[in-house]
């Protein structure tokens, strides 16, 4: 596990007292090799309150040879990100802050393998962070509750949240999706009894 | 909704331009807090003002508590959104919050009246409009009148010595003569405009922290039965805060009825303690108080009712005493129900007179709303002097089965609230039955009788998808609470107090005594929220909720409670051996 790269020692404070930077990114497609970035957005969870004056926020021009795609995800068309700053200028943007805390992610399997090859065409060494996907989060709770309710525990973002009791976000784009996902965080911080970020890490880190 | 979206809906700074929200939602922070944990507290409520955006919070001030839901406001610097108090999270709840000068910088002035329900916490010192008028102790009525028609006050407060300095001290307050005093101890007696006003004037005066909020200000004047209460900050009278000011700040208010009681319109009463009542409950003030309000206006109601029939039947030849029992004498009935009383004389041999006057208040209570008991707990059946009241009770607490059993059942929870004979004596019948511990495991017997409706695996148990919250929750914890405190020899007579009192003498463990206080307190609610559904809609309340019409936070909750109400009643059971008995 590459989250072994930081101290365990580090890992062994109260959650609440680590900074985490929960990301979201708005795709040209979902094959991490070839997807371009379009959006990019990051808030912070300081003391486990999700501070929404901190969210970094912003749309990305692709470059030349972008296959657009996904649209029907994220509803952007390319005039809309014309004038945006190039990834290299958002990625120095969002490395500042990725390198603070934790770096958590809800369904990691495009986002982190992408961002990293993102990092590696900019010539940027990946943040030694731990990752922690709110999905194996929700894995977790899942395995806990499973012999009492006997039900399953949704996993896509919007039907997690109402699943916790966490009001809906209807409008979908990275800004929102990334406070959505902060919010999703903390509450399954709290739900699964969190002591340490080492627990979350051990719960939900991925590679 | 995302949060930008959520603050414009809500308003509950009042409306903002888009760059005031944009500031807003720039600053904004999001906090989640399982339920039961606290939100935040004294300090924090001062620096940060909340939103409630999911959840339910439940705030307290000052012994006041409020149930705030999704897009209330509390918190925020001294006085604004009624800041400093506590807050606890009674669901999982969301909530978002700025540091206190981020709102107090966009905040419309006036925006917290108006649009947050959370009006009956506001400090009483936001309702003072001006500084306190008074006059010397040696002035007249005359010149007492002429000053508060000067300033054009309802009331003026009398000094020992004019105040040196600046303010005015409370040490300095000699009492208060109201425009009521003038009307009923002077102008209606035929006295002069030379009485001095110290011969006419209530005192000692009553007084009223700055901070207190207003919902405990209106208690306090229904309590008190007064109709101006002074403000006071740091030692000092800094002005008057009235009835008046109250009725204005909330629609339907208790004390609106009540000044509608003491000029004698009782008959739409039942109609209009019930939308009273609602008003409470929906401006968020907690079920025990709404109680606590209702009980206040129901006494009058009686005091007013026993006052008509004196004109009537002319008045009581010896002292007596009207008595509430049941729910009403333990403070905890808010819709009228049936008729729960009975008369105390102070010796025999009146019986004709009391029979008419019985009956004469049995009619008037009727035709305000409250019908007879069909069990016959009425005083028109159960008259009895004194010394028989004593002779009976010691006899049903001896041998506390069958009839008697259903007798101390109605006539423990006895409450007086019209005449003048104290009861004393039964009291002391009452508190000697801790020692008769026999009698008291009869009791006992009968409260861990009642069946909680729980499954297997603490799953709701319901007829015809309905649970009947008096049967299933109230009634045992009502029933457990009165034979423990009985056994602490305690005078309480409300279930919350008793079961206090149960706690403080060590029949029961704290935990459990919040736990079964938390449990009746969500039982009268629920039952109280679904009663006046049923008189808006044209029903006749009843005592059942239906399990689909509950959300799912309440299933739990009522879950839970059943839970606590069955655990009070298992430590009944082991302290009075109760698996023995069968």
């Amino acid at each position: 596990m590459r989250a072994s790269r930081v101290a365990t020692r580090e890992l062994r404070i109260p959650w609440r007292e680590a900074v985490y930077w929960c990301v979201d990114l708005e795709t040209t497609g979902l094959d991490p090799r070839r997807a371009r970035i379009l959006a990019v957005a990051a808030v912070p969870v300081r003391g486990g309150v999700v501070c929404c004056g901190e969210l970094f926020s912003t749309r990305v021009r692709p470059g030349r040879g972008a296959v657009w795609g996904g649209a029907e995800a994220h509803h952007l068309v390319p005039q809309d990100v014309e004038g945006s700053p190039p990834v290299e200028e958002v990625l120095a943007q969002l490395d500042r802050r990725l390198r603070e805390g934790v770096l958590v992610v809800h369904a990691s399997q495009v986002d982190v393998p992408l961002l990293r090859r993102v990092y590696r065409e900019c010539g940027r060494a990946w943040p030694a962070v731990p990752v922690v996907d709110t999905v194996r989060l929700l894995h977790r709770l899942e395995q806990r509750v499973r012999w009492l309710t006997g039900g399953g525990v949704p996993v896509d973002l919007e039907r997690a949240r109402v699943y916790l009791g966490l009001p809906g976000y209807p409008r979908h784009d990275a800004a929102h999706d990334a406070v959505a996902t902060a919010e999703l965080f903390v509450a399954l911080a709290v739900r699964l009894g969190a002591r340490t970020v080492e627990d979350l890490v051990r719960w939900g880190g991925v590679g | 909704m995302d949060p930008i979206g959520f603050v414009r809906a809500a308003r509950p700074f009042g409306d903002l331009t888009e760059r005031e929200l944009a500031h807003l939602v720039g600053a904004l922070e999001v906090v989640y807090v399982p339920r039961g944990d606290r939100v935040a507290d004294r300090v924090a409520s001062s620096q940060y003002v909340y939103l409630v955006r999911k959840g339910a919070v439940r705030v307290e001030k000052d012994g006041t508590t409020a149930h705030l839901e999704e897009a209330e406001v509390f918190g925020g610097p001294d006085g604004t959104f009624c800041a400093p108090l506590e807050a606890w999270a009674e669901e999982d709840s969301l909530l978002y919050r700025w540091p206190a000068h981020v709102v107090e910088a966009v905040r419309q002035r006036g925006a917290v009246e108006g649009e947050v329900r959370s009006g009956v916490l506001v400090p009483v010192e936001q309702l003072v409009r001006r500084a306190p008028v008074w006059v010397p102790l040696d002035a007249t009525c005359q010149q007492a009148a002429q000053r508060m028609a000067q300033e054009g006050v309802s009331s003026v407060l009398v000094v020992r010595q004019p105040p040196a300095g600046e303010g005015l001290p409370v040490s300095a307050l000699a009492g208060i003569l109201t425009d009521r005093d003038l009307r009923i101890k002077v102008v209606a007696r035929g006295l002069g405009g030379d009485v001095p006003v110290a011969h006419v004037m209530s005192s000692p005066v009553h007084t009223v922290d700055s901070t207190t909020a207003t919902f405990s200000a209106v208690l306090r004047m229904l309590e008190l039965g007064v109709h101006h209460l002074p403000v006071v900050r740091d030692g000092f009278v800094v002005g008057m805060v009235t009835d008046t000011d109250l009725v204005r700040l909330q629609a339907h208010s208790p004390l609106f009825l009540l000044k509608r009681l003491e000029a004698g319109e009782v008959g739409r009463y039942a109609e209009e303690v019930a939308q009273t009542a609602g008003a409470l409950l929906g401006a968020g003030v907690d079920v025990a108080q709404v109680c606590r309000a209702v009980t206040q206006l129901h006494d009058a109601l009686c005091r007013r009712v026993v006052a008509d029939a004196h004109a009537r039947v002319g008045p009581a030849p010896v002292p007596y005493a009207w008595v509430v029992c049941g729910s009403e004498g333990r403070e905890e009935q808010v819709l009228p129900t049936d008729q729960d009383n009975f008369l105390v004389t102070a010796q025999d041999g009146h019986e004709a007179f009391f029979a008419a006057f019985a009956e004469a208040v049995a009619e008037g209570l009727q035709a305000a709303g409250f019908p007879p008991c069909p069990g016959g707990y009425m005083a028109t059946r159960w008259c009895l002097p004194l010394r028989r009241w004593a002779e009976e009770f010691h006899r049903w607490l001896s041998d506390p089965q069958g009839e008697s059993l259903l007798h101390l059942q109605v006539f423990l929870d006895f409450r007086r609230v019209a005449g003048t004979l104290s009861l004393e004596p039964l009291e002391q019948v009452v508190q000697s039955a801790r020692h008769a511990p026999v009698a008291l495991a009869h009791m006992a017997r009968s409260c861990v009788g009642f069946p909680v409706p729980l499954g297997p695996f603490r799953g709701l148990r319901s007829r015809h998808g309905k649970v009947d919250l008096k049967g299933g929750l109230v009634a045992p914890l009502v029933c457990v609470a009165r034979v423990m405190a009985l056994a602490a020899g305690s005078r309480a007579r409300n279930t919350f107090e008793r079961l206090q009192a149960a706690a403080q003498a060590g029949l029961v463990s704290r935990e459990d005594a919040e736990a079964a206080s938390d449990a009746l307190g969500f039982g009268l609610r629920l039952r109280l929220q679904s009663q006046l559904r049923a008189v808006r809609e044209g029903r006749r309340p009843d005592n059942e909720v239906a399990v689909a019409e509950l959300s799912g936070w309440e299933v739990r909750r009522l879950r839970e409670s059943l839970w606590a109400a069955r655990q009070l009643q298992e430590v009944l059971r082991r302290r009075y051996h109760l698996y023995l008995w069968g």
